[in-house]
């Protein structure tokens, strides 16, 4: 009992915590798009001029300028503007895309599924190469593999994520034509992609996977498991593994964001849609209630996961709850 | 919260920032700083002496040598306007290193001076800046860099800005965790006891205690800032054409890596290389000064 | 033990969802459900997203390359000059030419059944000027005196100033009809999903990425115009420019709007398609010197300026031979173009340092950059990100000037051409008629409207030829003043030629090429299967 009330305690005070972070997320978006030094409103409206003749009487006067600011409702001091923002978005309402008028939340939500998509098959593929690329480098420590995967591991981390993926793209779309090299709608092009994706978590989990089975196989009862006679892979699987998985755990959460933020580079490599396509565009055209929404549903996605791992990593640590 | 594990780190005292000379020697025979330094060595002695070791000028454009593979007269081959590849590259790497050092700089001060504020003052100034940088910390790395990137505009200094800041949260915990551990610990009461000023003891211990992580995080720091300006010039939103930067290099090539494989392989390659070289020689500093950090780090 | 056991199983929930999630995916290129076995069906492969198809609120010169389709006009332009009846079936012009009578076609029936008449277009029009539509296409209507119904059938325009191209304004897309009961009930979303009177009509949209009309079969076609004869057309949208190249070679679409311009070469020669181009009227795409700054100010640097570009070379290295070289500030597809130009202003480095020496600038050896009287040949180029800027500084550089190039994006630019911070701009603009001279060169344009007259030329003669070419209703009359509009434009260097656009579109050979209209709209309902001749 005692330790249900303490996590409920734990879970409580985090909850309340992550809430405030958002409203500190969204403020802070809302203040870096306000206060920016060019005029949105200007630039929505000679956008659409680029290129077309004004027809004879076709120009933009100061009115249509200040008629266009009331209604995006850029006129009203900024407390409004955002206590206004923060309401409509509890309610469901993000406002509407400067571009083309559409409702930003049908916006998000024709493009999220995509980047969800893609988000999870990169982290499988981050957990299950890294796992057994970590594990087995610990198994074998000390030997060429070992040396080999940990190289392997650090150069995932350090290539450029839109590299890779290019150079993915080259060999296995363009050249081997294994795998169609761009777009999406079905598994096979949803492969590169999460490839790309997955490989800088994989050497990340790679690395720690082995750290801490290193330590683990040296540990006692491990000891005392092999002298009871258990074969070495029973040995390893059940007892190392698990204990090894922990701080996997902490990684995997942590990884989310990593693929959230690369969502925006690799959508746009593989020419993909998704929330990181619709956030780049967005920031090229200046649509900032969409750039506002998109990038706040990332961060609000990360806080989640993060909120998430914390009440795992409670569960299986109590020291951490009282801290 | 491995950020949780850091704060326990540095417990005790004076021995752990100080690198010996048996550790220096020791350090410098690990083959992963042996192949860092090497690589690292060759791109700086690249961007020093750009103008001297590059074929061509960077911006000197070739209506007839639009996209030539790599031959004798191109050794990397040319991009679209008939530019050579590699000088654009040994004028990209003075940007790539200039950013990520600079980079490491803005976010280190920055960090450090929050760090130490909230460490010491502890109250709500703590509270303040904690908030602050859990609020950033929400925001998943490039998402962070690319929002103070919108408010300031595209362009070189503004993405050695928008990456300084955006390491900062991780500077200010850094700093602050050894903050706070330090004026708790016993080595402190006791110098106290003996009649020692209060800042002056806080201070050279801290300083003390901090080096070895700092010196770890701003090598791997460096690293990271190469990465993240990369991924801006690869949007459009850090160096202006006709700059060659590695990253912006890599846009250009995107729609023509069908025919031409050269001019996006190659600035790839250099970002990787110059970043493994940098993580080598930070993996095997973090190793020397402090095999505890790692995991952690 | 426990708690480890949570952590084991919380992972292989994990990972077991996240197989699920990628072994899930439905095929999204699947075609729509039921569709009886003789239905004909083209596949569009189009380059950027959908976010408009409504020709009264979007004022882009692409989205209306598909709304036209939907939206037929009140008066077709076939020809410069020549109109033919479109939904209107007679107009009269008043003699001073600020008041139209249209006399429209009875028995119309809008997609959803709504009857087409005089109300109906007020209806439409009105929401257009209305604030809270925030229609970027008001712009057209904004001089009019009022709209009268004359009866059920018959309007009444009266504009407060002259509009010698009266009937020319009824022939764009936005003065087609388009269902107020529609519009009523779907609000926001009416944007991309609108109902009008056209060949085709909007069917679905199955995804973001999709569009698909459907055959109007109520439509009746003018006289100049056959078909429509697919019964269906998918719009896809394909961003890449590589992945559309893909699809075409696939067959996953018989159609697509630009190539990869590195591809245009190698698909003319191929037999299994057609390339059908577009050559954009209008002012070509150049770069403007400001006037009111040094050194632009002096007329020997513009000049130089000109003689600098190797426009040819641009055309090459920017856009792999797919653009032409411009040479005057109407494209050579304006029946207005003055054709001397060609060898008038023709690449000539050598002329252009010639020009410079004499005006007094003089290279420094240490530099490379001209000088005269202590201060350097600089400018700043501000512009936003284009290979052809890249080209042009170049050369520029080559002949002595210190390019200082700054690339941002538009809106960005636009900021720096209210604030007059720079040397040199850019413009380009599409449009049929060279009265888009009096946009981009009349001294109201500098600061009013969208700032087009980028080179801040503030002359009382060049102003007057413009007027007089908007205000003057003779052919022969016009083109005589362009003529001299184009030559003291060029003579005093403000305007630096660069390149001229085209559109273009790869066509599998299955299809009969395509038939564009007069600003270049394709007309989808000429498509037919290569096998139906």
């Amino acid at each position: 009992m005692e330790v249900v009330r303490g996590m409920r305690q734990y879970i409580i005070r985090r909850l309340l915590l992550s809430v405030l972070v958002l409203l500190g997320v969204s403020l802070l978006v809302f203040l870096v798009l306000h206060f920016m030094p060019v005029d949105p409103v200007r630039e929505l409206l000679m956008q659409h001029q680029t290129g077309t003749a004004p027809t004879t009487e076709g120009t933009i006067s100061d009115e249509q300028i200040a008629e266009l600011r009331k209604q995006m409702g850029l006129d009203q001091p900024l407390y409004i503007q955002f206590a206004r923002f923060v309401w409509n978005a509890l309610h469901g309402d993000f406002g509407q895309s400067w571009r083309n008028k559409r409702q930003v939340l049908t916006m998000i939500i024709a493009n999220a599924p995509d980047t969800i998509e893609l988000s999870l098959a990169g982290m499988a593929i981050s957990v299950t190469l890294g796992v057994v690329l970590g594990t087995v480098a610990a198994v074998k420590q000390n030997t060429a593999f070992d040396t080999i995967a940990m190289i392997l591991a650090v150069g995932g981390v350090c290539a450029p994520g839109f590299w890779l993926g290019l150079m993915l793209m080259m060999v296995f779309g363009l050249k081997l034509g294994w795998l169609p090299p761009i777009g999406s709608g079905t598994w096979r092009h949803l492969v590169l992609p999460a490839v790309t994706m997955g490989i800088g978590g994989a050497a990340l989990v790679a690395r720690l996977t082995r750290a801490n089975m290193v330590e683990v196989l040296r540990q006692e009862y491990i000891t005392t498991a092999r002298s009871k006679g258990l074969s070495e892979r029973i040995v390893v699987a059940k007892h190392a593994l698990r204990n090894a998985m922990i701080p996997v755990v902490t990684v995997v959460g942590l990884s989310l964001g990593h693929m959230l933020g690369g969502s925006v580079i690799i959508e746009n490599v593989f020419g993909r849609p998704g929330l990181g396509g619709l956030a780049v565009d967005a920031i090229w055209e200046k649509d900032y209630p969409v750039v506002q929404t998109t990038v706040l549903m990332m961060a609000i996605s990360y806080v989640i996961a993060n909120l998430l791992v914390d009440i795992l990593y409670g569960t299986l640590d109590p020291r951490i709850r009282y801290n | 919260m491995p950020e949780q594990q850091l704060a326990q780190a540095p417990k005790t005292g004076a021995k752990v920032g100080k690198v010996e000379n048996a550790q220096l020697r020791r350090f410098f025979k690990l083959t992963g700083v042996i192949i860092g330094t090497v690589i690292l060595s060759i791109f700086v002695i690249g961007a020093v002496f750009a103008p001297v070791l590059s074929p061509f000028d960077p911006t000197e454009i070739n209506q007839n040598d639009q996209l030539v593979p790599p031959s004798a007269k191109h050794p990397l081959g040319t991009d679209q306007l008939g530019r050579d590849v590699l000088s654009r590259l040994l004028y990209g790497a003075r940007l790539s290193l200039v950013v990520g050092f600079v980079s490491v700089g803005i976010g280190g001060a920055a960090g450090t001076v929050l760090g130490l504020i909230a460490g010491f003052a502890g109250g709500y100034a703590d509270l303040a800046i904690s908030g602050l940088v859990d609020i950033m910390l929400a925001f998943p790395g490039l998402l962070l860099a690319l929002v103070i990137i919108i408010f300031l505009g595209p362009g070189l200094l503004n993405v050695m800005i928008a990456t300084g800041i955006g390491s900062t949260p991780r500077w200010a915990r850094l700093v602050r965790s050894s903050v706070l551990s330090i004026k708790e610990s016993e080595f402190v009461s006791a110098a106290k006891a003996m009649g020692a000023s209060d800042t002056r003891i806080m201070f050279r211990h801290i300083l003390v205690n901090i080096v070895a992580p700092v010196i770890v995080f701003s090598t791997l720091g460096v690293g990271g800032a190469i990465l993240t300006a990369a991924s801006l010039g690869y949007l459009g939103l850090g160096a202006q054409p006709p700059t060659p930067e590695w990253g912006l290099m890599l846009s250009e090539s995107r729609n023509f890596i069908s025919v031409c494989w050269w001019s996006a392989t190659f600035p790839g390659l250099a970002i990787m290389l110059s970043v493994l070289a940098i993580n080598m020689i930070g993996d095997g500093l973090r190793d020397t000064l402090d095999p505890r950090l790692r995991g952690r780090i | 033990m426990k708690k480890q056991s949570i952590a084991y199983l919380a992972l292989v929930l994990a990972l077991a969802m996240a197989t699920v999630g990628c072994g899930g995916t439905p095929d999204k290129t699947a075609p729509p459900a039921t569709k009886p076995p003789a239905e004909t069906v083209l596949k569009i492969g189009w380059y950027a997203q959908i976010d408009s198809l409504d020709p009264q609120i979007h004022t882009s010169r692409f989205l209306a390359m598909i709304d036209t389709n939907m939206h037929d006009p009140l008066i077709w332009e076939v020809e410069p000059y020549k109109f033919a009846p479109g939904l209107a079936e007679k107009w009269e012009v008043n003699k001073e030419m600020t008041e139209i009578v249209l006399y429209l076609k009875k028995d119309i029936k809008l997609t959803d059944g709504t009857p087409f008449t005089a109300d109906i277009l007020i209806s439409n029009w009105n929401r257009m000027l209305d604030p809270k539509t925030a229609a970027l296409r008001k712009g057209v209507f904004e001089n009019v005196k009022e709209f009268k119904k004359v009866d059920d059938y018959t309007i009444k325009v009266t504009f407060t100033n002259v509009m010698p191209r009266i009937v020319n304004h009824f022939t764009g897309n936005w003065t087609s009809p388009s269902s107020p009961k529609a519009q009523a009930a779907k609000g926001t979303e009416y944007q991309i999903q609108p109902v009008g009177y056209g060949a085709y009509k909007f069917d679905s949209r199955p995804d973001e990425n999709t569009v698909i009309l459907a055959k109007n079969k109520d439509y009746k076609p003018p006289a100049h115009l056959q078909g429509p004869y697919y019964d269906k057309i998918i719009i896809k949208t394909i961003v890449e420019e590589a992945s559309r190249m893909v699809a075409l070679r696939n067959g996953d679409v018989d159609i697509i709007f630009r190539p990869p311009n590195i591809e245009v070469a190698a698909l003319a020669k191929d037999t299994k398609y057609t390339l059908a181009y577009f050559k954009t009227p209008g002012l070509p795409q150049g770069y403007m010197p400001n006037v009111t700054t040094f050194p632009t100010s002096e007329k020997a640097v513009r000049l130089a300026l000109i003689y600098a570009l190797d426009r040819d070379e641009i055309s090459k290295l920017a856009w792999f031979g797919t653009a032409a070289g411009a040479s005057s500030c109407l494209a050579s597809t304006s029946w207005a173009y003055w054709k001397e130009s060609k060898d008038e202003y023709k690449y000539n480095p050598e002329k252009a340092k010639q020009i410079l020496e004499e005006a007094g600038w003089k290279v420094d050896p240490k530099t490379g950059i001209r000088m005269k009287n202590g201060k350097p040949l600089k400018i700043r180029f501000v512009v936003t990100a284009g290979k052809d800027h890249e080209v042009a500084a170049t050369r520029w550089r080559a002949v002595g000037f210190d390019v200082v190039h700054e690339t941002m994006a538009y809106e960005a630019t636009a900021k720096r051409m209210a604030d007059n911070q720079y040397e040199i701009a850019r413009l380009g603009l599409s449009a049929t008629d060279p009265d888009v001279l009096w946009g981009a060169f009349h001294s109201s344009q500098i600061l009013g409207g969208a700032q087009f007259n980028r080179t801040r030329i503030s002359d009382q003669k060049l102003d007057q030829l413009l007027d007089q070419g908007r205000q003057t209703a003779d052919f022969e009359k016009r083109k005589a003043i362009y003529l001299d509009l184009q030559k003291m434009i060029m003579g005093n260097g403000w305007w630096i030629p660069s390149y001229e656009d085209q559109y273009i579109w790869a066509v599998s050979s299955k299809i009969t090429p395509l038939q564009f209209d007069i600003v270049g709209s394709p007309i989808f309902q000429s498509f037919k299967p290569a096998a139906a001749k």
